[in-house]
């Protein structure tokens, strides 16, 4: 599986499942599928990762679940960003900006 | 965040089933849609299901990896382990009953050890924050340390202390209290009370401020009380205003006569408080100490007057922040100042450089009596430690020939899956919670145990200043000593045990793999064996000890004999009253029916002693004869008779020695020999180290030496005077000897039959002469020369009673081992029968392999006890470190064990059939 895919860096899915959810609620496949279309297929996230990382979300309080009907009217379970996600993102993504900008320095120079 | 983490773990093990159906229809979910979009992309409807289920993976290891991302996961297999655990006990109850009665024990006995050394060592004194609270000083003195320099000071005198409260700068509060706890007959003024006799204690204005202690009723001690001027107040104990006034609050601010005395009780101290010390006699009475002065009647030449005499302890708070090593040094620095302002033109300069001070931790007491058991009670500990190890080796060992059976069922577990780390844990929990419910029994067999102590070691005491029933401290140590104790028999059979090639699970019989535990068994039986003999070497020697201190030769007579203390001064007596008092108490008693006579003392053997003066002899002038400490005391007529100490020349003191006749003296033969060698003592002349007195009396007598104290201890020279004659000295200190010195305490009769059945005619005696005069520990002089060895019998007793435990633990794990090893053997020793060896061979064999075990245990073990002898040895009176009769002994009863252990199973194996024994293979 994901022979092309790059691993994720350690910590990175939770950060990436925090934005994905920040546009909307959505289930469980759609947020893998989600991220694997807008990483252009870089990122394939299994369910043996992508569960495991929902379930401490919740644990957490970042996000938040319920059972909703699907487009085509199954029942789902649907992820909510809460607050505490929100601002969680927020500081992630500054944290990870600086800690880009600093790899790159090290590499640049 | 972590509440609510935790909160879900809950939720979800609650609802285990519905989470777990709900993961299931989100999973499905995944996988539908997944299909769903593969078959937009072109795959058959089977084809993409299968695609889907492939790149998934099994549904249930995502729910695995779920689960294991959270905590209550690792508590629900903890969960499992435990059940676990307990099916495996249930399932083989043998062992477990075994187990769990060795662990009972073990743990028990560390328990009540622990209870002892908890309620003596450790127990904080029931005041506010403890932690704080810091002695200045150290060392227990009684009153009083007399003048000397006393190198590493204890107790101070009253000037002294006033100083130091009102100019060291690192102390919020600096209290003194009495060293000394001098009894009182208290009773209240104006009823038909009879006197009660009771131990006070003299306490400084903000001694209870500074303990930070409220009243139960009324008020405690303030500074205003603590001036000579103050009227007369006391606070009473709780326990007495309990027991005697049945907490009757009008006792406060009702008068008492106390010593006479009228005293005002203005509270009551709190009901936990049984004042600073750890006591058999704990003061009901606190007193503050201007007011001395007026218990003791000697006005400007009293103790809270005098400069040099030290009698006070000394306890402060220090201020937050401030540092105890530079108030230490600040307060030895103030010492030096202050003893050569004193201008003690004696005391060398270097001298006093020496002289310090050391801060102690306030907060558990003072206690001569810790001091004293401390070397014992490690003892007991590490006896009692000994005896737990010698328990987690024989658990070890059934747990080692459990899991060697258990072999096939753990390579089966590992081919299915399981980690070695799950098993390892699923082996530890089960032994923990062996261990755990063994340590349980082990608290109830403790309790059983400290009363049992208890009984022995305060043998004789009117009050026992230690609680048996366990306190949160004691159940605390319990439970992580079963902990501890789980995890150290559990930890080596647990790695060894699951250390099974899970290729072995499924070939069947294998035998490659039990010689692995075999020799962990051996290595355990070696340890047990080595710690067995130290032991029991350790209790022979300790033992061996308590018998030549109870077969002493003491120097007077024990049997047909009676012992009391009393206080005449506490009846309010004045020292001219006296010599005729006396006279009357000796003639009463005499006419008892069946009393041979009746004496009087100050001090008596194994009961009052001692104290120690210098002397000077008249007409000799060297200087050595100062430094001898010599002990003195003073009698009555007929003492010696009394008490069954033979004259060896001269005469004794009788009723014509008055204060008009010649100053005589009575010396030991101790005494003869050192100042007197090789010339008659009698017609010497003596008296105390000061100039002009070395004529004060004349020796008229020499007695046998008399064991005052204990046979191990140091003894003195000794002297004795009559109890009539008087001598007027200039120094505060040494008058005040000679006036305290005149009351009797101890009093003595030598009867007809049993000496017990005399203690209500002595007492209807005392109650005729004076209702004020109380009577106090009487006892027959066997017993009270019994109660002085409590501790040595009581550390004589537990340790044999360890070594004991430690002997049948250690041949039950011997027979154990061997045992298992000849079934593990029998188609070996069926196959040496075949081949021509004869049944006294293979008991040979057996018996050879358990003897090798603990021959190399007491290879180990001998030079252990020896070394074990040595650092107990001032411990032990007329035993040497290295006694053969105990070492032999040890050698002879452990061998006697091997046998016992050796021969069950030896015959066991001689009576192998060996046709049957190869029908087995």
């Amino acid at each position: 599986m994901a022979e092309k895919s790059s691993d994720l860096v350690q910590g990175t899915l939770e950060m990436l499942i925090l934005k994905t959810l920040a546009l909307e609620a959505m289930h469980g496949y759609g947020v893998a599928i989600r991220i694997e279309q807008i990483s252009s297929g870089v990122f394939r996230v299994n369910p043996g990762s992508l569960f495991p990382a929902l379930s401490r979300l919740e644990r957490t309080g970042r996000i938040k679940s319920e059972w909703r009907a699907t487009e085509n009217n199954r029942r789902a379970k649907y992820y909510l960003l809460t607050d505490s996600g929100r601002k969680a993102l927020k500081d992630e993504t500054r944290e990870w900006g600086r800690q880009i900008a600093a790899i790159a320095r090290i590499l640049e120079a | 965040m972590a509440l609510r983490r935790f909160l879900s773990g809950v939720k979800a093990l609650l609802h285990k089933d519905q989470q777990n159906a709900e993961m299931d229809e989100e999973l499905h979910g995944y996988l539908e849609s997944a299909a769903a979009d593969k078959v937009r992309a072109g795959l058959s409807e089977a084809g993409a299901m299968r695609a889907a289920r492939a790149e998934m993976g099994s549904t249930e290891s995502v729910k695995q990896k779920v689960r294991f991302s959270r905590w209550e996961s690792a508590a629900e297999s903890l969960w499992q382990d435990a059940r676990y655990g307990v099916r495996q006990l249930l399932r083989s109850p043998g062992f477990s009953i075994v187990a769990l009665v060795t662990l009972a024990l073990g743990i028990g006995a560390n328990t009540a050890i622990f209870t002892l050394v908890h309620a003596v060592m450790l127990k904080q004194l029931p005041i506010a924050d403890p932690q704080h609270l810091y002695r200045i000083g150290k060392g227990e003195f009684y009153c009083c340390e007399w003048g000397g320099l006393q190198g590493s000071w204890g107790t101070f005198d009253y000037p002294f202390y006033k100083h130091i409260r009102n100019t060291n700068p690192f102390f919020d509060q600096i209290a003194a209290f009495s060293g000394s706890t001098p009894s009182f007959n208290i009773r209240r003024a104006n009823t038909r009370e009879i006197a009660r006799s009771i131990t006070g204690e003299y306490v400084s204005g903000n001694y209870f401020a500074t303990l930070g202690l409220n009243p139960a009723v009324g008020r405690l001690i303030h500074p205003v009380d603590d001036t000579e001027a103050a009227p007369a107040i006391a606070v009473m104990g709780y326990q007495m205003w309990q027991r005697d006034y049945a907490q009757d609050p009008s006792i406060v601010g009702s008068t008492f006569l106390t010593n006479g005395l009228a005293v005002t009780i203005v509270g009551v101290a709190p009901p936990d408080f049984l004042g600073d010390r750890f006591t058999t006699y704990p003061p009901a009475l606190w007193i503050p100490l201007s007011q001395q002065p007026r218990f003791e009647g000697l006005g400007a030449k009293s103790l809270l007057n005098s400069s040099g005499d030290a009698w006070l302890y000394v306890i402060g708070r220090l201020k937050p922040g401030a540092m105890p090593v530079q108030a230490q040094s600040q307060l030895s620095t103030d010492l030096q100042h202050w003893l050569r302002a004193q201008g003690r033109a004696d005391d060398a300069e270097q001298k006093i450089a020496n002289q310090h001070i050391e801060l102690t931790t306030g907060g558990t007491g003072i206690s001569p009596f810790r001091s004293d058991s401390k070397d014992g009670l490690y003892l007991l500990s590490a006896a009692s430690l000994l005896v737990l190890l010698i328990a987690c080796a024989n658990l070890a060992n059934l747990l080692l020939a459990r899991s060697a059976a258990r072999e096939h069922q753990t390579a089966l577990r590992m081919s299915l899956g399981a980690t070695r780390w799950r098993l390892i844990r699923a082996a530890l929990t089960e032994s923990v919670l062996l261990s755990l419910i063994g340590g349980a029994a082990g608290v109830l067999l403790a309790y059983a145990g400290t009363r049992a102590i208890v009984l022995i070691a305060f043998r004789g005491a009117t009050y026992v200043p230690v609680n048996p029933a366990p306190s949160l401290p004691i159940l605390g140590f319990a439970l992580l000593l079963s902990i501890f104790t789980g995890i150290v028999f559990g930890a080596a059979p647990a790695w060894i045990g699951t250390h099974a090639d899970p290729s072995n699970g499924l070939r069947g019989n294998s035998r490659s793999s039990t010689i692995r535990a075999s020799r962990p068994q051996g290595v355990l039986v070696i340890v047990q064996a080595t710690l067995s003999v130290v032991l029991l070497a350790v209790a022979g020697l300790v033992t061996q000890s308590l018998n030549n201190l109870e077969r002493a030769d003491l120097g007077f007579e024990t049997q047909g004999r009676l012992v009391a203390n009393l206080n005449f001064k506490a009846a309010g007596y004045r020292p001219e009253q006296l010599p005729a008092l006396y006279e009357q108490v000796q003639d009463r008693l005499e006419r008892i029916p069946g009393v041979r006579s009746a004496s009087l003392s100050l001090n008596s053997p194994q009961n009052l002693c001692c104290l120690t003066v210098d002397i000077s002899i008249g007409g000799r002038s060297e200087s050595w004869i100062g430094d001898v400490d010599t002990a003195f005391n003073r009698v009555g007529p007929d003492y010696f008779e009394t008490i069954g100490t033979p004259l060896l020349r001269g005469r004794t003191i009788t009723r014509q020695d008055t204060q008009a006749s010649q100053h005589v003296a009575v010396v030991d033969e101790a005494f003869a020999q050192r100042f007197f060698p090789g010339q008659t003592a009698i017609g010497q002349h003596i008296g105390l180290s000061l100039t002009g007195h070395g004529y004060d009396y004349e020796i008229v007598g020499v007695v046998k030496n008399t064991r005052y104290r204990s046979p191990a201890a140091v003894t003195h020279p000794m002297f004795f005077v009559p109890l009539t004659q008087i001598t007027k000295y200039e120094p505060s200190g040494y008058q005040r000897l000679e006036t305290g010195t005149l009351y009797a305490q101890s009093i003595q009769l030598h009867v007809a039959g049993a000496p017990e059945s005399y203690e209500k005619p002595l007492r209807d005696v005392l109650a005729g002469i004076n209702p004020d005069l109380s009577l106090d520990s009487v006892k027959s002089y066997s017993e009270q020369v019994s109660v002085h060895y409590n501790r040595e019998r009581l550390i004589a007793r537990l340790t044999g009673l360890f070594s004991l435990l430690s002997l049948v633990l250690a041949s039950v794990g011997l027979y154990g081992v061997t045992a298992y090893n000849v079934t593990r053997r029998t188609a070996e020793i069926g196959i040496r029968m075949a081949l021509g060896a004869n049944r006294r061979d293979v008991v040979g064999m057996v018996l050879g392999g358990a003897f090798w075990q603990v021959g190399i245990g007491l290879c180990i073990g001998v030079p252990l006890a020896l070394l074990s002898g040595h650092t107990l040895e001032d411990q032990l009176y007329a035993v040497s470190h290295f006694d053969p009769i105990v070492l032999g002994g040890t050698v002879v009863i452990l061998c006697s064990c091997t046998l016992v252990a050796g021969l069950v199973p030896a015959r066991r194996a001689a009576s192998i059939e060996p046709m049957e024994a190869l029908r087995i293979e």
